[in-house]
């Protein structure tokens, strides 16, 4: 069966690699801008500049291009012939491939500037927040889980902003209003819930502590919870938009 | 080798956009989509495509149905109002990304029609004027060689010189047996000369599918005293009736039968004037309940 996969991967991983060249670019400044200040008005060479952004910057980074990449994906898509499910397909396989490509600038961020500055400036990640007890990799092991895990983050932050950005789609004014403050009432509310609710959802809990044990045993684990939430994420977002009626987007 | 629609519905809420259509496209045709406002056709356009998924029936492209195939899809190629384009991708840009998606896509043939045109390449997509918006999708689709080739409103913000032109790049293409045509559009009188199979669509229900030359063999005025006019009339399927003064021209569905009484005055019915026509006595039926009612 003939399928259009091969141009649309060719023009959502440049969407998606251009994206990712700018903000590796921008880490990199703020490194420089940031070590490079703080050498000359205070240490001279002395002391450590921690820069424990990339992580976080990269999962919100990937959460960003899932809401806004899809649906540009999904209408050019349909202007050029392409299934939706080609489409759709097309987009989990380039956040993939971004993922690690982003992991890899990543681990080569984190080596680089520890072989280039003898120490004085320290990159790191949430792997070696969570999993290690130093900042800096001390193997090729270490800098390998770190491009696996940072990678399963993105990913799994990219699904989550490509099933809300299909879920705005598809809903209404009401719908859209209603979803909006639902997700800062469940994300505040939900653990307060949790604490004055203890005993009687205490089963509940104790399997959502077991889970969060089961994250921060090893970065695998860490590594698998993400790939799960990513799949179910990924799943809803196709289950919006596998009937969804696609309009051109709106003239300014 | 053809596109079948099969009882497509499609409802809005309370709204029915499509009921139970059924078509044929066979190539080496231009077709023309009628209908007024609201009719369906868009609708119908954009189910044809997999933009939007019907509530009931399917479309078969060359016998393989559209929804998920891209080998279907692949041999149609649609522009219509909306832009699918992204807001950032300039006018250069989409002609080289539409070779990625259509090798068969003439990118020299393209930018020589944006130079008789005056489309500039430089532009953003969105930043284009209502006609030359119009302008970039004819170009897209005169350009793509796909066998399927479907114009929604072509001409729609184009000054009478550039109207002129895509008319005749567009018998151009037919003439080089590629390609079959579909065209929607309310401009019936531009384009009466081009389409040599009609569809009229009304209130999403097919109510014409003929060749246009079989239609307008159907169907034929009459004017003259009002007198004898209602007396030619009488027995016959009435469409339209309009009376100034003493005189009245009807609109009779069939063909002329022996010699027109004297002092009455036949006439053939231009395409345009059949659907207005036909549009009227839909109307009418649906006020007096009687569908071109008898005299």
């Amino acid at each position: 069966m003939v399928t259009s996969i091969k141009p649309t991967l060719r023009y959502q991983l440049r969407e998606y690699l251009l994206a990712g060249a700018v903000f590796v670019g921008v880490n990199i400044l703020v490194i420089l801008m940031f070590s490079g200040s703080f050498y000359i008005s205070v240490s001279w060479g002395k002391g450590v500049v921690q820069y424990n952004g990339y992580g976080f910057a990269s999962a919100i980074s990937l959460f960003v291009f899932g809401i806004v990449l899809p649906r540009q994906a999904l209408r050019l898509g349909v202007q050029m012939g392409v299934s939706r499910r080609t489409s759709f397909l097309g987009l989990l396989v380039s956040s993939v491939l971004a993922s690690l490509l982003l992991g890899l600038a990543g681990a080569v961020l984190i080596g680089g500037t520890q072989a280039l500055s003898g120490g004085f400036v320290a990159v790191s990640d949430l792997y070696a927040m969570i999993y290690l007890d130093q900042m800096a990799f001390t193997s090729a092991a270490q800098h390998l889980c770190s491009v696996l895990f940072n990678a399963t983050l993105m990913l799994c932050c990219f699904a989550a902003g490509l099933f809300f950005t299909f879920l705005f789609w598809r809903l209404n004014k009401v719908g859209c209003f209603l979803a909006g403050i639902s997700i800062p009432v469940l994300l505040t509310g939900l653990p307060s819930l949790g604490y004055y609710f203890r005993e009687p959802l205490a089963p509940l809990l104790n399997l959502l502590t077991d889970l969060v044990w089961f994250f921060l045993s090893s970065p695998w684990a860490g590594m698998l919870v993400f790939l799960v939430i990513a799949a179910v994420f990924a799943f809803l977002a196709w289950l919006l938009v596998r009937r969804a009626n696609i309009r051109g987007a709106a003239l300014k | 080798m053809s596109i079948e629609l099969q009882n497509i519905s499609k409802t809005f809420g309370k709204t029915t956009a499509l009921d139970q259509v059924s078509l044929t496209l066979e190539p080496g045709h231009i077709y023309g989509l009628l209908g007024s406002n609201g009719a369906g056709k868009t609708t119908l356009l954009s189910i044809l495509t997999d933009r939007q998924r019907p509530d009931q029936g399917q479309v078969l492209v060359d016998g393989m149905p559209v929804q998920n195939n891209d080998e279907a899809l692949h041999q149609v190629f649609l522009v219509g109002e909306q832009n699918f384009f992204p807001e950032d991708m300039r006018v250069g840009r989409a002609f080289r990304t539409m070779s990625w998606f259509y090798p068969s896509f003439d990118q020299d043939y393209a930018l020589d029609l944006a130079r008789q045109f005056g489309l500039p390449l430089k532009k953003k997509i969105t930043a284009l004027s209502t006609g030359y918006s119009s302008i970039f999708r004819l170009i897209l689709c005169l350009s793509v060689n796909t066998p399927y080739l479907i114009f929604d409103e072509p001409v729609l913000g184009l000054d009478a010189q550039h109207r002129d032109l895509f008319y005749r790049l567009l018998v151009e293409k037919f003439a080089q047996g590629d390609s079959t045509i579909l065209l929607s559009t309310h401009l019936i009188s531009e384009v009466e000369n081009l389409i040599d199979h009609t569809i009229i669509l009304r209130e999403g229900r097919v109510i014409r599918d003929a060749p246009t030359e079989e239609l307008m063999a159907n169907a034929y005025t009459v004017s003259g005293p009002a007198g004898l006019v209602d007396d030619y009339v009488a027995g016959r399927q009435i469409l339209t009736a309009h009376s100034l003064g003493g005189l009245k021209t009807v609109c009779i569905q069939g063909r002329p039968e022996g010699n027109l009484p004297a002092g009455l005055e036949q006439s053939p019915l231009r395409l345009q004037d059949y659907f207005i026509s036909l549009q009227e006595a839909e109307d009418q039926e649906r006020k007096e309940g009687s569908y071109g009612y008898e005299h």
